[in-house]
């Protein structure tokens, strides 16, 4: 069964070809929202496995989006991935196998395809694991 | 290798070695006029005793000395020895002058002796003043022993007829005065060389301060530059990337397009390569030291190293010290530096040859402005350090480049990817390590990059 990833990012055409490559292993369904506002009803409506959230967006920052995600009980146990462009794979602190700052998942933009689909992986693992 | 960097040193030592000797001849012309002159108060006042030809002899033989001087600076390698031979010429000038103004007896010559002892001690080294009051000393008493024994005739001019006992009291009180003279220039020497240098420290480091306010100054402008718009680059850069990699899973049969799409994936890769340098150049260190000894850290980079190609018939020669030197560093930015001037060795050896990394325990030497930047502050004279040199035999660096070396987007490289920021990167993240990085290289002989790291223990004291 294919994991349905929700990806918050207000770089509409990055998201384009974000979604097609990791739509292409035929693992993920990837659902677009370009408004950080609109992507947090989504989160809530749709129940997403995992979240690609960008930090820098005009309307409102990842970290804002991040914080009212874990904080609202129906989003809370969605794992989030962090994409940013204001820092380098050398920048992020390497823990357990990924790149994590407070506790988080970063990926570093631009990214390759592999490398988002090995950590996307990685997080999803993860996660049910825990479960 | 070693020797030919200390050749391209030496190149100021032999500059400051012919201003001495320059300065010699100066003084040797003075002296010569003055025993001329001398010669012709005698004569116009009719001493009896006096002969002006042995007196121009003299003069012409002062002349004879200075005159070769210009070949024989450019002709000899060791101006050392020109220095000592022209210091051993006048003592021997200055002895005849004695003997012939009347022998031992005209220990007012003794002043000349004093002249050349001072002048060795204060514009040579203090070294070869003791040498010039021992040589003048010994020329005394063989003059005395020759007059003493009637091997030669007793002075010309004047004749004190000092009997022999108090002749060698007054030859061991003129030794004595020589060398007490030799001591006193010497201490002045040392006054002397003490205040220019310090006049000397004190222009580096105003020069110093200029580069680091017009370097801040870049610094700040790339800065701003940089965190406005990188963000605004690298959204683009993704979008290129990402859609690069789509476009080559669509079009896996058609391979001519597969690889122009590859061609826009490095170029692609090029530009963030370029934008990572630029954000690692303008934000702020912070920094994660730890404790680690210095050869731990390089061993850890030269493991990576293997990791990938360095490029062929390159060979890497570790010259470790025995003792461990304990540094803080941050091993990621020292990782950073270390790769950097790794590859740049690489690079400059297209044929291949070695690098030698070296590493040892020194004390610091404040050596004055030599090449790129050097924060003289950074380091107490004397105090302890740790050194890492990484050495080539590439191709070296222009003596042009060399100060330019440490500049933001300085480069000699021609390849698009080469922000010319490397060593900037370098040089920030050594100087956030309180340490200091030098270059020094001989063109078309090799390059060696000198860093320097306060070691723990001393830091901790300060």
């Amino acid at each position: 069964m294919k994991k349905k990833i929700l990806m918050i990012d207000d770089e509409e055409d990055f998201c384009y070809f974000t979604k097609k490559n990791l739509e292409k292993t035929r693992e993920f369904d990837v659902i677009i929202e370009t408004s950080p506002e609109k992507g947090i009803q989504v989160a809530i409506e749709q129940q997403p496995d995992l979240i690609l959230l960008d930090i820098i967006m005009p309307e409102l920052d990842g970290s804002e989006v991040a914080f009212r995600l874990v904080n609202d009980a129906r989003t809370k146990d969605i794992p989030i991935i962090f994409l940013t462009c204001l820092a380098d794979e050398k920048d992020l602190g390497r823990y357990d196998g990924l790149s994590m700052v407070g506790g988080r998942p970063f990926i570093a933009k631009p990214c390759q395809t592999p490398e988002l689909v090995r950590v996307i992986r990685e997080v999803l693992e993860r996660k049910q694991n825990q479960q | 290798m070693q020797k030919k960097y200390g050749e391209a040193e030496g190149l100021e030592m032999r500059k400051d070695l012919e201003n001495k000797l320059f300065l010699m001849r100066k003084v040797r012309f003075i002296i010569g006029m003055c025993i001329s002159l001398w010669g012709l108060l005698f004569w116009f006042f009719k001493v009896a005793g006096f002969e002006p030809s042995m007196l121009f002899l003299l003069v012409l033989l002062e002349m004879f000395i200075n005159q070769p001087y210009r070949f024989i600076v450019n002709r000899i390698n060791n101006l050392n020895w020109v220095l000592l031979l022209h210091q051993v010429l006048d003592v021997i000038l200055i002895t005849l002058c004695m003997y012939y103004f009347g022998g031992t007896d005209a220990y007012f010559i003794i002043v000349v002796y004093s002249l050349i002892i001072i002048f060795a001690g204060v514009v040579v080294t203090i070294k070869s003043s003791f040498l010039i009051a021992g040589l003048c000393s010994l020329s005394y008493l063989i003059l005395f022993n020759l007059e003493f024994f009637r091997v030669i005739p007793k002075g010309h001019v004047f004749n004190f007829n000092l009997n022999p006992p108090l002749s060698i009291i007054m030859g061991v009180f003129i030794a004595i005065s020589l060398f007490l003279i030799a001591y006193v220039s010497s201490f002045l020497a040392k006054i002397i060389l003490k205040k220019s240098e310090e006049s000397r420290e004190a222009m580096n480091k105003l020069k110093f301060a200029e580069d680091a306010m017009v370097q801040a100054e870049k610094l700040a402008v790339v800065g701003q530059f940089a965190s406005g718009i990188i963000h605004e680059i690298k959204n683009p850069l993704g979008v290129i990337l990402s859609g690069v990699e789509y476009l080559e899973n669509e079009i896996a049969d058609k391979p001519d397009l597969k690889v122009s799409l590859e061609k826009i994936r490095q170029s692609a890769l090029n530009a963030n390569s370029i934008i990572k340098d630029v954000l690692n150049f303008s934000r702020p260190n912070e920094q994660k030291l730890e404790i680690i000894d210095l050869n731990t850290a390089l061993n850890d980079n030269l493991r990576l190293l293997k990791e990938v190609s360095v490029g062929p018939n390159i060979q890497v020669v570790k010259e470790f010290s025995r003792e461990p030197l304990v540094v803080r560093l941050n091993t990621n930015q020292f990782e950073q530096v270390f790769f950097n001037i790794f590859m740049n060795a690489c690079e400059a050896m297209a044929n291949g040859g070695k690098i030698t990394i070296r590493t040892y325990c020194s004390e610091y030497q404040q050596k004055g402005l030599k090449s790129g930047f050097r924060d003289s502050s950074c380091f107490i004279f004397g105090e302890k350090i740790g050194v890492l040199e990484i050495q080539d035999e590439g191709i070296g660096i222009s003596e042009e480049n060399l100060p330019r070396l440490f500049e933001p987007f300085f480069t000699t490289k021609q390849n698009k990817e080469n922000a010319g920021l490397g060593l900037a990167i370098c040089r920030r993240i050594i100087n956030a390590h309180k340490g200091e990085i030098e270059i020094k290289s001989v063109p078309k002989e090799g390059t060696i990059v000198i860093i320097r790291l306060p070691l723990f223990e001393e830091s901790r004291r300060r």
